[in-house]
């Protein structure tokens, strides 16, 4: 990554972090943390508190998987640290701190209640700012798919997750901004079906989610199971 | 790109493009309103796409030849058509209301629910209120409902060869110790709670929870609304007094809710003829404030205090004297409090927890004697809840405290009594056919120095996508009445043994459903000479059958039931086994509305009752006299209409308006010589009002 022009230098940079976790999950070596720490030297710029607090997100995932748990604990409170500061967050940004926050009830199960409500009020904010960014509907659709049901989840899973994969991927034309997500709403909306006993609309799910992500382990295994 | 090679790759691109087809078109309701979000592919080969906003759907498949093109949305029935693919297909699809899924298998034997959340119910709401025969009583809905005896001269709901103290109304979670206003003889009393108040009920006709006890026959289990869409003020008059309620909202989140109104039987009474000399028609007043708040992460605080002031002065026929009339007054004083929370326990569990408060004070006088009674009971209930997988489990416990100052003229006794109990149940979804409900409680009562453990296990399996059996056991406990424990006779717990097999078929407009059961008292009180004890026993066996029909003409929404009771007790005074007096052998309803437009509604009830058992002194078979049949008849209007600008309700209704002979037994005087039927206050009553709501902007 090239430092000094900023707008070139978070150019792909999506991009980079994935292959940086895949990376990190073939080769078993955390390679987002370098990665990370180039993009906190760089002078500030529009994008990029956004592009730390994924970069976090992902190495969080890793960890996880990996369980380390005290590490992922350590990204996720990182990428809310970037993004809490952030004096007037955009669509993305909230839509990305309710993530952290949904992620972080995966280590702070005692704060459930309290995080959940904050993951929601983030996903609010992002969906009054742009009621069709993708990311939010993911994420809101992936938060009630976890939800148990006797706390209510499960009601809105499939609509919210039917939205994302209607919405773009990106809406800003800004260069920089993020495009992921729809990978996994096909992936829950998928799994929502199956759990659902639909297996029809699950296996539809996986073909489509198949066709644009041909690589992607869990609809692999998924579609298998159907 | 060599110019052959970028040839042979278009031709090759144009090919695959060629063997592309594009399938699209629209999906609507039957109304024509667009669908979004349906999921609209071909079977098989999983091609396929959700529809748009506007309901439309386009997809390519490289698929040809008559393929299944199948549809499939929430809240509709699924889909199929066959398709011809040989090029482009445009194919608009109409889905029809209903569920595209497998309904779940749920534990139904014994319980009627009505609720708007959850999608397969008997009933709604709105058909407690508008039920013709309930004149705007849960209660009196109640009656139309299998498994409810016909007993008109006496308060209260006896189900399935049941007495009215065998059933337990519970608000939130909180018991609610005196249900009905006041108990005058021969006169049946309303329900105190307004019907308005519940988004949902369910009345358990046996092997209910072992989350609830102290019931050996039944339980209603009442849900109150959460927080209302609007602030409002309401004002109803009507032919029996006048109301006003207050509803502010805050935020979506909190609420504050009050009402307060009284009434008088005077005017109305003035009107219709009445059987019944009145020294002080029925008057009553009262007030009730409620508050709701939801916490941000959905957690809910209901609270809900209400008081209610009644006196009654009535003169009826005595047997022994047919010359003069006995006369009865009374007065009662009613307050119930509760406070129930609903949310969350760490990440793992939610918590259901309440308070409640009951305190009534009835004074009456009969003739020359005076009696009556002041009691209070403090209630606290919690219920924790985990899912574990397919398994929810649930425990938690219950503490009674209560207190009863009884007197008699001169005689005065008084009880207190603490109860607590326990329970713990699994709900296990062994799998999407067959779930298994498997339960215990252990209650203990100071009192009577007893304890008990109540088994329960309900089994339920879906037969088909509509249609599922469920089976019912279960063991109930139940504190005497209070008028047998004043002597200090050593009772125990009454018992009850509940069996029951359920096959019901549901499908978005008919509801098919027959129940068979069989229950089993035992340690009953029994009267030996002057003292009591526990060697009552009896039994009550039946059919209950339902069948409700909203397809049949459009705007018409009707059901049938239908009850066969067979039931017999050795208990009390009881010289022998008998039907006991408040039981009906063949009960049938017929419930019908019809919504002639948006704004009238016309509902009818019918109900035909066999004759019930009386004691005739002159009979040496004990209780083997019956009255005639019971045929009753109902009917309400309802017009929607607005005054100034604010919402606004029409309503009448008639009693009995063709003057159906009613008599719900006799009294025979002490020699046997004279008796006295009895019969309803008036053979007939219509009663009509208006109810006006003012959107608070």
């Amino acid at each position: 990554m090239q430092l000094g022009n900023h707008r070139k230098s978070l150019q792909e940079i999506e991009e980079q972090i994935n292959q940086a976790q895949a990376q990190s999950f073939a080769q078993r070596t955390d390679k987002l943390a370098p990665l990370l720490e180039k993009l906190e030297a760089m002078e500030p710029s529009e994008w990029l508190d956004y592009w730390k607090a994924y970069t976090a997100y992902q190495g969080a995932i890793y960890l996880m998987v990996m369980e380390d748990q005290a590490g992922a604990l350590a990204y996720v409170d990182k990428g809310l640290a970037v993004l809490e500061q952030k004096d007037k967050p955009n669509d993305e940004e909230y839509a990305l701190l309710g993530t952290l926050y949904s992620l972080s009830i995966s280590f702070k199960p005692g704060e459930a209640i309290g995080l959940s409500a904050k993951a929601r009020k983030s996903f609010n904010k992002a969906l009054k700012k742009n009621s069709g960014n993708l990311r939010v509907l993911v994420g809101i659709g992936r938060s009630d798919y976890y939800k148990p049901k006797q706390y209510g989840g499960g009601k809105e899973a499939e609509a919210f997750l039917l939205k994302a994969l209607a919405a773009p991927d990106q809406y800003s034309s800004e260069a920089n901004a993020p495009s992921w997500g729809r990978d996994d709403a096909y992936y829950y909306l998928a799994a929502f079906y199956e759990r659902e006993d639909r297996r029809d609309d699950a296996k539809l799910y996986c073909h489509k989610g198949l066709k644009e992500f041909p690589t992607h382990p869990l609809l692999t295994e998924l579609l298998a199971k159907l | 790109m060599r110019p052959m090679r970028l040839i042979v790759l278009l031709m090759l691109m144009a090919q695959t493009l060629a063997a592309q087809f594009t399938i699209s078109g629209k999906v609507q309701d039957e109304k024509g309103e667009a669908i979004p979000f349906a999921n609209v592919y071909l079977k098989e080969v999983f091609d396929g796409t959700s529809t748009d906003e506007k309901g439309s759907f386009s997809f390519n498949t490289e698929s040809r030849g008559s393929l299944i093109l199948a549809v499939s949305c929430l809240g509709f029935a699924n889909y199929e058509q066959a398709v011809e693919v040989n090029g482009g297909v445009q194919v608009d699809i109409i889905l029809q209301k209903g569920s595209n899924q497998l309904a779940e298998v749920v534990i139904s034997a014994g319980a009627f629910e009505a609720s708007d959340e959850k999608k397969i119910t008997m009933l709604k709401p709105l058909d407690i209120v508008t039920n013709a025969g309930a004149s705007g009583d849960v209660y009196g809905a109640l009656q139309t409902l299998p498994g409810v005896s016909q007993v008109n001269d006496e308060t209260g709901i006896f189900v399935r060869g049941g007495e009215a103290y065998e059933t337990q109304t519970i608000i939130d979670g909180a018991l609610v110790a005196k249900p009905f206003f006041g108990d005058t003889p021969d006169i049946p009393s309303r329900g105190r709670f307004n019907p308005f108040l519940f988004k949902g009920t369910l009345f358990s006709t046996g092997g209910y929870s072992a989350e609830y006890g102290r019931a050996l026959s039944s339980v209603l289990l009442l849900n109150t609304y959460d927080i209302p869409e609007n602030s409002e003020y309401s004002l109803s008059l009507n032919a029996a007094g006048i109301g006003a309620s207050r509803v502010k909202v805050w935020n979506d989140r909190t609420a504050f809710l009050f009402s307060g109104g009284y009434t008088n039987l005077q005017p109305l009474f003035s009107l219709i003829p009445q059987n019944r000399e009145w020294l002080k028609p029925p008057t009553g007043a009262g007030a009730a404030m409620g508050f709701r708040h939801r916490y941000e992460n959905g957690a809910m605080l209901k609270t809900y205090f209400q008081y209610q002031h009644g006196s009654i002065g009535v003169a009826f026929p005595n047997a022994n004297r047919p010359e003069t009339n006995s006369a009865f007054r009374g007065n009662n004083d009613n307050v119930f409090w509760n406070m129930a929370y609903k949310g969350f326990l760490g990440e793992n569990w939610s918590l259901k927890a309440v308070v409640g408060l009951n305190y009534d004070d009835d004074g009456n006088a009969l003739d020359e004697s005076t009696f009556g009674s002041k009691e209070w009971a403090v209630q606290s209930r919690f219920t924790l809840s985990r899912e574990f997988g397919p398994v929810l489990w649930k425990t938690g416990a219950e503490w009674v405290e209560s207190k009863g100052d009884y007197y008699f003229n001169e005689l005065g006794s008084n009880l207190s009594d603490s109860y607590v109990a326990i329970f713990s149940e699994l709900d296990w979804k062994i799998y999407r056919r067959l779930a298994a409900r498997i339960g215990v409680r252990g209650e203990h009562s100071q009192l009577l120095d007893a304890r008990n453990v109540a088994p329960r296990l309900s089994l339920a399996y879906k037969t088909g996508a509509k249609s599922q059996v469920s089976f019912a056991y279960g063991q109930f406990f139940q504190q005497p009445e209070p008028m047998f424990l004043w002597g200090r006779d050593p009772l125990g717990f009454e018992q009850a043994a509940h069996y029951i097999f359920n096959y019901q078929w549901i499908t978005d407009d008919q509801t098919f459903r027959i129940e068979l059961y069989q229950k089993n008292y035992d340690q009953l009180v029994k009267q030996e000479g002057l003292a009591y004890n526990n060697n009552g026993f009896g039994h009550a066996k039946g059919i209950d059958f339902f069948w409700r029909d909203k397809a049949l003409l459009p705007g018409l929404d009707y059901w049938l039931s239908y009850s066969l009771l067979d039931a017999e007790r050795l208990y009390r005074d009881f010289p022998t086994a008998a039907t006991p007096t408040f039981t009906t052998r063949h009960t049938l309803n017929v419930v019908a509305n019809y919504r002639t437009n948006v704004r009238t509604r016309l509902g009818l009830s019918y109900t035909y009752a066999s004759g019930r058992p009386y004691y005739n002194p002159n009979n040496p078979e004990f209780l083997s006299d019956r009255t005639k049949d019971y045929h009753n008849l109902n009917l309400n209007a309802s017009y929607l209409t607005s005054i100034s600008g604010n919402f606004t309700v029409l309503y009448v209704s008639f009693r009995n308006p063709i003057q159906f002979d009613q008599v719900f037994g006799y009294t025979y005087s002490d020699d046997g010589e004279h008796r006295v039927a009895r019969r309803p206050a008036s053979d007939w009553s219509i009663f009509a009002g208006v109810s006006i709501s003012f959107e608070d902007h």
